[in-house]
């Protein structure tokens, strides 16, 4: 059976919202009221870092499969530098925006 | 830290704030993508109502817009929004007893509010996680609208430098999560993981493949 673009998109929506929910919903449903093994428990516990490392990671320098250095590392940088200062997350945003827009105003990166 | 005034809902929508306005304009481009996909006005805005995960509906019409299958799509997607299953179960033992109530609280898990629930100490805050989630869903399904019907007024949000708002928001809230050494070496490990991966596996997979180095750091203890 051949799909034109109206109805795959409403295919793969569907498709891709039951399976966000199955991901999410599927360890508590199975875990219930019970307690996690100590030892899974304390690999979950450091998860954040992790995870949060990962996504600054991935964010910055990949682009699709590519690894790309453009103004996100530039922005970046700036965030650091801010947060070496103050820990606010909103001025690190705003220094890592200002400082990618700027770059690729002036031409110095992608 | 980041800015810990307090737990509770109203400091997750506080502290969601600067997220929502990320997700927003990150919305607003996902609006755009689907609108030069002429996939019309209602699908892309029930997609982000119902699926409500980002990157998995980036990458799922990237597949098709690229012409993959829609069966190509959905695994794209499914293998970024993989990492959730980790999250969840990291949250469960904190969430009061009660299957579906547990369920139903991870359902509303993205990262922004996942990461701002997670207690620098360790553990989550199931209110914060709530009020973070609810500004969230508000600000992506709003940046959907406004891109997929307005979106030409605002142009490439790239212009402003807003795809390089999130890494640094990534950024201030793993900073108040790097409280041992143990921690910061692993958040080390798995930039290092991403940055190998990246070229020779499907997107998203090297965000899994980080989350194992975490289950590896634990054993060599």
């Amino acid at each position: 059976m051949r799909l034109g673009p109206g109805a795959t998109i409403w295919l793969v929506m569907a498709a891709l919202a039951l399976s966000t929910v199955a991901l999410k919903a599927l360890p508590p449903a199975l875990l219930g009221d019970g307690q996690l093994p100590p030892r899974l428990r304390g690999v979950l516990d450091v998860l954040p870092p992790v995870v949060l490392s990962a996504l600054v990671t991935s964010s910055t320098f990949a682009s699709g499969s590519h690894l790309v250095l453009d103004a996100r590392a530039g922005g970046l940088l700036a965030a650091l530098l801010v947060l070496l200062v103050r820990p606010s997350p909103l001025l690190a945003a705003i220094a890592a925006a200002a400082v990618a827009a700027g770059l690729r105003a002036a031409g110095l990166a992608a | 830290m980041v800015a810990a005034d307090g737990w509770g809902f109203g400091a997750g929508v506080r502290r969601a704030l600067p997220f929502a306005l990320g997700t927003t304009a990150f919305g607003v481009s996902f609006g755009l993508l689907a609108r030069s996909l002429h996939l019309g006005i209602a699908a892309p805005i029930v997609m982000s109502s119902v699926v409500w995960a980002g990157s998995a509906q980036f990458a799922a019409l990237g597949v098709l817009g690229a012409g993959g299958a829609a069966f190509s799509a959905l695994v794209a997607g499914v293998m970024l929004n993989a990492r959730y299953m980790a999250m969840a179960a990291a949250l469960v033992p904190w969430l009061p007893a009660g299957r579906l109530g547990r369920a139903l609280t991870a359902l509303t898990i993205v990262d922004e509010s996942w990461s701002l629930a997670a207690r620098p100490e360790g553990g989550f805050d199931r209110a914060t996680l709530l009020g973070a989630s609810s500004v969230m869903y508000v600000g992506w399904v709003v940046g959907t609208a406004l891109g997929v019907l307005g979106g030409g007024f605002l142009g490439d949000a790239r212009r402003f430098g807003l795809d390089a708002a999130f890494p640094a928001l990534y950024l201030a809230i793993a900073w108040g999560q790097l409280t041992s050494t143990r921690r910061r070496l692993l958040a080390l490990a798995a930039a290092a993981a991403v940055l190998v991966l990246t070229p020779f596996v499907p997107p998203g997979v090297p965000i899994c493949a980080a989350c194992l180095l975490a289950v590896l750091g634990i054993r060599r203890r």
